[in-house]
């Protein structure tokens, strides 16, 4: 047991990072990165600590406090099973030390427990941090109790289930199809659920005051409140502990503990040594269909600039990390906008038709909205500002290429282009569908609106080339480090900011010239396009050879 | 015909990688550039083929200055880099064709090389998997087949044979010595001097970033008579 502690703790001291970097960020650089994190944090656990402590108070004034932990056993374990799913894989499966322990002289059991506690130890963390606040400000309101202790150790048992649970079902998973073996493959599926998950959650509380500490009591109280009905569907098994901590019984609480305890061994020594094979079996990636002459000839000679724009579209789409922080951020917000609707009370809609009513007094709000939503649309996806960065090691291949360097920049900008058109096309689109319903303004507003917008996401997108020409982050190890830890998104949305605060102070203090203002904004951009452009032919080249 | 001259290039101001290196490499030959670690071969061979700049110097391939005239002189090589982990998510194929539509080749001649190399080198079954999914030394094959799909004048490889079973390295030196055969010039680091030793009309021995031997095998086992390659290297790099 010693040595499997032992391990465990090693396996969890060298796979910590916070900060990617292959020079291994010192550890004062660590602790600084999450110091900074946990006061960025403070603001919102704050406010969930107060709700918390509003609601259990108000509460406790009906004897009803328990209500508060009853709800918060359904989150804990709905925010654990959230993290398994996506821990479980990376940590039993996918990881790097694998090959590493397969070798060393130890027992299937030893190897699949050693690997469990560090998982658990990963996600107590992460779990601690979360549930935090909100015991804090129970503890505040009534006190410490018994109940809060009963809250933590079923939060403890349901954590190693739930581990253990999940570890099983991909295993099994794994030995029906290989196909799942893909890493890849596998976490696009496991993020979309936990999307549609985290969408749910979005709509179960969508039309909540969360400002009103009693309005969310009385709808707990109700159990009308669609949050804890989800949370309930989702977890039924969850009603034993429920009733425990609400109404607490000395056999129900054994038989619980022994069921949990039995389930636990018996799914370690039965499942470990299946558990180990998959992990040995493991490529990373599934095979798939053979080498034809047909699949061999598919394919059409393409010029340098649509063979770069196409591999930079393929490796956007097929690389997971990519695909969620730089495609799917463009699908999403439309989803969210529309979940906004859907649950509406009908209210939005009378927004959008004051809101279109404002338009037509005042057309030119049209041109700063669409150059405003054009400039967040191109800023949001990432794509031109982390398009060197995500190069890493690789980069040297742009500089042994027979081909202008401007010539692979522009591949990227384009491709930056595309994406941002998934969300400027529709929008495009809406405006369009919007002044035939409700604005009828003149022709002529509607191609300067579309005009902005294109000319914003021409000027957003070379500026996030060009702040990643000069600054890539090319040392990493970890994709995400190169799109989530990459400096490059804040210039350039600060960068956007800046555009769209410059025109709303334009139209709604420059009265009398306005018009010839944005206008002027609009010169300007593209006289910075061009800039950028030709910065981009004769620069580009000496600038990355550089770094 | 490959021609450095006066090669300097310093990472910090301490220490030069490499010192007013001068070489000429000429047509149809295979050399190998051997060295300790740290003694700037890949330094060399970066600032040869265009991924570092050269603090001082030039450098010639096919008479194209790197400097003035770098497309036409980076399409004279093909490189093969020895980190073969780039383009993990495209399939096999898929890095054959780019490298095909970035060098401009037919599609019949490429179609011909990829089957060919590809074949030779045991990878054609799984070009349609996804690079990430290949083992090191597959990698090192699939970049070795791209390296060579448009046919160039000059071969270019940083530590080659670095991860292939013996089948696969046998073919890489026969496509060498192929491609030597052909006029075509091939020029490759190694830490393996017994590939060098067999495979190589010349020899450039480096150390510190200066060249400590460049000519034949035979001319400096004539300078060190009755003494084993290995025993060489070491008194000229120690």
């Amino acid at each position: 047991m010693k040595k499997v502690i032992t391990l465990a703790l090693k396996l969890t001291k060298t796979s910590f990072v916070l900060i990617d970097d292959k020079k291994k960020a010192s550890g004062k650089k660590q602790l600084a990165f999450f110091l900074l994190l946990i006061v960025l944090l403070i603001p919102n656990f704050a406010s969930f600590g107060f709700m918390t402590y509003d609601m259990t108070s108000f509460l406790a004034t009906i004897n009803q406090e328990q209500v508060i932990l009853a709800l918060l056993l359904q989150i804990g374990v709905s925010i654990i099973i959230f993290s398994s799913i996506f821990m479980v894989p990376s940590y039993l499966f996918y990881a790097k030390d694998i090959e590493k322990l397969l070798p060393l002289p130890l027992t299937k059991v030893q190897l699949y427990c050693a690997k469990l506690i560090q998982i658990h130890i990963y996600q107590m963390g992460f779990f601690l941090l979360l549930i935090l606040p909100f015991v804090v400000g129970y503890t505040l309101a009534v006190g410490f109790s018994t109940s809060l202790l009963l809250l933590g150790f079923f939060l403890w048992m349901n954590a190693i289930v739930t581990m253990i649970a999940t570890s099983i079902v991909l295993v099994l998973i794994m030995s029906v199809s290989p196909w799942f073996k893909n890493k890849d493959a596998i976490t696009l599926i496991l993020s979309m659920i936990s999307l549609g998950f985290a969408l749910y959650i979005n709509y179960s509380i969508g039309g909540l005051d969360l400002s009103d500490p009693q309005a969310i009591a009385f709808s707990l109280i109700q159990g009308q409140q669609s949050l804890a009905q989800g949370f309930s569907s989702f977890l039924p098994h969850l009603s034993a502990s429920v009733a425990m901590i609400v109404s607490f019984n000395w056999i129900t609480f054994i038989t619980y503990v022994v069921l949990t305890l039995v389930f636990i061994t018996g799914s370690i020594v039965a499942f470990a040594p299946i558990l180990v094979n998959i992990m040995a079996s493991f490529s990373g990636s599934s095979s798939t269909k053979k080498m034809t002459l047909k699949s061999l000839r598919a394919h059409q000679i393409k010029p340098a600039i649509v063979a770069l724009t196409t591999k930079e579209i393929k490796l956007l789409f097929r690389t997971p990390i990519y695909f969620f922080n730089n495609i799917l951020v463009m699908l999403i917000l439309p989803v969210i906008f529309g979940f906004s609707f859907i649950q509406g009370t009908g209210e939005e809609m009378i927004e959008v038709e004051a809101l279109t009513t404002f338009i037509t007094n005042q057309p030119l709000i049209l041109v700063v909205v669409c150059a405003g939503l054009s400039a967040l649309f191109s800023t949001i996806n990432l794509v031109t500002p982390t398009s060197i960065s995500r190069e890493g090691s690789s980069k040297f291949h742009m500089l042994l290429y027979p081909v202008e360097m401007s010539t692979q920049l522009y591949a990227k900008f384009f491709s930056g282009i595309l994406v941002s058109l998934i969300a400027i096309l529709p929008l495009s689109i809406m405006v369009i569908i919007l002044n035939l319903l409700y604005m009828q303004l003149g022709v002529i507003w509607i191609i300067a609106s579309l005009l902005s917008m294109l000319i914003v996401m021409i000027f957003m997108n070379l500026f996030g080339l060009l702040v990643d020409v000069y600054h890539p982050k090319l040392v990493w190890e970890n994709e995400q480090a190169a799109v989530k830890q990459n400096i490059n998104f804040l210039f350039t949305f600060l960068g956007s900011a800046a555009l769209i605060a410059l025109m709303v102070y334009t139209l709604f203090n420059l009265n009398d010239i306005a018009e010839w203002m944005i206008l002027g904004i609009h010169g300007a951009l593209l006289i910075a396009s061009v800039l950028i452009k030709r910065i981009i032919e004769t620069r580009s080249m000496d600038v990355l050879i550089e770094h | 015909m490959i021609q450095l001259s006066n090669l300097t290039k310093s990472y910090t101001k301490a220490k030069k990688a490499v010192d007013t290196l001068s070489l000429t490499i000429s047509d149809g030959s295979i050399t190998a550039f051997i060295g300790p670690n740290g003694a700037g071969k890949t330094t060399t061979l970066k600032m040869m083929t265009g991924i570092l700049k050269p603090d001082h110097g030039d450098v010639l391939i096919n008479s194209y200055s790197m400097a003035a005239q770098p497309i036409e002189a980076k399409k004279q090589f093909g490189f093969v880099s020895d980190n073969p982990d780039s383009f993990l998510r495209l399939k096999g194929i898929e890095y054959l064709h780019l490298m095909g539509d970035i060098y401009e080749v037919s599609m019949s001649d490429r179609l011909e090389r990829i089957e060919n190399y590809t074949k030779r080198l045991g990878i054609y079954d799984t070009l349609n998997d996804k690079i990430l999914s290949y083992s090191h030394g597959m990698r090192q094959k699939i970049m070795i087949c791209g390296a060579l799909i448009h046919q160039p004048n000059i071969l270019i490889l940083d530590e080659p044979l670095t991860g292939l079973d013996p089948q696969s390295a046998f073919e890489l030196k026969e496509i060498m010595r192929e491609f030597s055969r052909s006029g075509k010039t091939i020029l490759f680091s190694t830490h393996v001097l017994d590939v060098a030793e067999r495979l190589c009309d010349k020899i450039c021995i480096i150390h510190q970033g200066k060249i400590m031997y460049d000519g034949t095998l035979e001319a400096l086992k004539e300078q060190y008579p009755n003494t084993s390659l290995e025993e060489i290297f070491l008194k000229v790099t120690l």
